[in-house]
């Protein structure tokens, strides 16, 4: 569904991915794990169209979105929900939802999206009106993965979901991520949670300087001496 | 007493119409976070349009609106692609002085084209309305209604539209605005244009009251920039009052001083507010843009 092949990613004349090439099938759950710095949030926009210059090639359903900017892609079905949220801070929980519906597509279904997402989302029901930036750490994250839902994608990318939360979010957003998958959804996730998200994942890339230096199934990642060491502290 | 009374409604009303031209320039300022420099141009050109169409085909100003607001706002567009978006991701002094460029090489097209005369448009309403022992000249009763409705329409499609939470959107984290669809260079192309808009009707409004001429733009710039600044830069309501305040002062101190001494008065005011008040009137602090609450 989403293949990325050879992917070299710049800031300016900083190279910070090099030949990076991954694919995730449709309805997979794949985890993109590695240190600070490894490059896994420049992957993130670079597959939603910030940020970066890159060359290689970004495919979804064999179709190459390079040419799209980053605003055109939600409406092929690929949204991002950036690192730290970055929800409208002033805006209430019902608008952030609405203007993740913004695309035309999403729009004319907004109302039923909606639905969806407060009965997958509870919490957003409750506080409608509600000022996003007086919400809670781990309130933003569920709004922010909602109003990213309301864009209605094929494929979700998560950029670190659970950074900063209570251990009782970080559940309930991995049952999430796991409910999602059933209705059908393909998830891309980057997590520091490495445990966690292996558990939940098919499968996990390692990143690590730039470089893909691992990729397996989940679980086996799991018992790698290796990944162990370097990112499991064990 | 009524004498008072007279000059704080003449201020109050004419205050009005200075807010209607310093909207755009709050509106875009509050969104592309740029200073158009070549507002007062943008107002010149669009008063020498309604002044055209009236002369011309023996209309009035405010029927002239209905072309003039339009042609403006594909002229901000126009401008916008040519000059303000190839200057936005540069440095900001860019910006600046390209609209400053922009500005001169207007007023020397309009010195060309319409020589350096004052132009001004017949008398539209014969006599003035009375109110006690006050009176109140049509056009500036009709200039202060256009302007309220102006900001109570533009404050409504801030708050509900599809268009007004995108603009929102944009100005409270544009890469998330992005990240979610919107065309960011879309709203400001939009918001660039619409400002200009709102330059064209405060044109049309201004024109029975002020005569044109190639740099009249010079006059009311500066009065829009201190009415913006006081109000706080991109606040639409803040602009509205910073208007009534200018024009208040600018008619008190016209009468009880001297009417050369109107400019100085209110510029003296803005530094009282500024001292005391360093974000506008109603500006919030580090929040110098639209729709930068709740
Ligand atoms: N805008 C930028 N300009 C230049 N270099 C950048 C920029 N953003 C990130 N970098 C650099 O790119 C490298 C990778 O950063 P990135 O944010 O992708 O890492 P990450 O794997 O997401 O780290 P973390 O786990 O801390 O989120 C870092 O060395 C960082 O300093
Ligand atoms: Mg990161």
């Amino acid at each position: 569904m989403l293949e990325v092949r050879h992917l070299n990613a710049f800031y300016g004349p900083v190279q910070v991915l090099h030949d990076v090439s991954l694919s995730v099938a449709a309805g997979e759950i794949v985890a993109l794990v590695g240190a600070n710095a490894a490059g896994k949030s420049t992957l993130m926009f670079t597959l939603a169209g910030l940020r970066t210059t890159h060359t290689g090639e970004i495919l979804l359903d064999g179709v190459a979105i390079d040419p799209f900017a980053a605003y055109e892609r939600p409406s092929r079905g690929l949204v991002l929900v950036p690192e730290r949220r970055r929800l409208f801070p002033f805006m209430n929980v019902l608008e952030n939802l609405e203007v993740g519906a913004y695309c035309p597509a999403a729009r004319s279904v907004a109302r039923k999206t909606l639905d969806e997402v407060f009965e997958l989302l509870p919490v957003l029901a409750e506080r409608r009106k509600q000022v996003a930036g007086s919400m809670s750490g781990g309130e933003q994250q569920m709004l922010a993965i909602g109003r990213a839902l309301m864009a209605k994608p094929r494929v979700l990318l998560l950029d670190e979901p659970t950074e900063g939360l209570a251990p009782i979010y970080v559940k309930l957003l991995f049952d999430l991520i796991v409910n999602l998958r059933v209705k059908g959804l393909t998830v891309l996730i980057v997590e520091q949670n490495v445990h966690h998200v292996l558990h939940t994942a098919d499968r996990a890339y390692v990143l690590e300087n730039g470089h893909i230096v691992m990729e397996g199934k989940g679980s086996a990642l799991l018992n790698d001496e290796r990944l162990k060491t370097a990112y499991l502290g064990l | 007493m009524s004498t008072l009374g007279q000059l704080v409604i003449s201020g109050i009303l004419i205050g009005g119409i200075y807010a209607l031209m310093s909207i755009g320039l709050t509106l875009i300022f509050g969104v592309l976070r740029i200073v158009n420099f070549a507002h007062g141009e943008f107002l010149m050109v669009a008063m020498y349009g309604a002044w055209a169409i009236t002369r011309l085909l023996g209309l009035n100003p405010y029927v002239a609106a209905v072309a003039i607001v339009p042609a403006m706002f594909l002229f901000g567009a126009i401008v916008y692609r040519m000059i303000i978006n190839p200057a936005l991701d540069k440095p900001h002094l860019v910006v600046v002085f390209a609209t400053m460029a922009l500005s001169i090489f207007m007023q020397n097209v309009a010195l060309m084209m319409m020589t350096a005369d004052l132009m001004d448009v017949p008398p539209i309403f014969g006599r003035s309305i009375t109110i006690g022992p006050i009176y109140i000249k049509v056009e500036l009763l009709l200039g202060f209604i256009i302007t309220i409705l102006c900001t109570v329409a533009l404050q409504w499609m801030i708050k509900t539209t599809y268009l007004g939470k995108a603009i929102r959107a944009t100005v409270q984290d544009g890469e998330a605005a992005m990240l979610m669809g919107i065309p960011v260079p879309r709203i400001f192309l939009i918001t660039f244009a619409g400002g200009s808009a709102l330059v064209g009707l405060a044109a049309c409004v201004m024109m029975p009251l002020f005569s044109v001429f190639p740099t009249v733009g010079l006059n009311f710039v500066l009065i829009a920039f201190v009415i913006v600044v006081l109000g706080g830069m991109g606040s639409i309501e803040g602009a509205l009052l910073g208007g009534i305040c200018v024009g208040v002062v600018q008619s008190l101190s016209s009468y009880y001083v001297a009417p050369a001494f109107g400019q100085m008065f209110f510029f003296v005011l803005f530094l009282f507010v500024m001292i005391f008040r360093p974000n506008g009137l109603l500006g919030q602090k580090g929040a110098a843009t639209i729709g930068m609450n709740e």
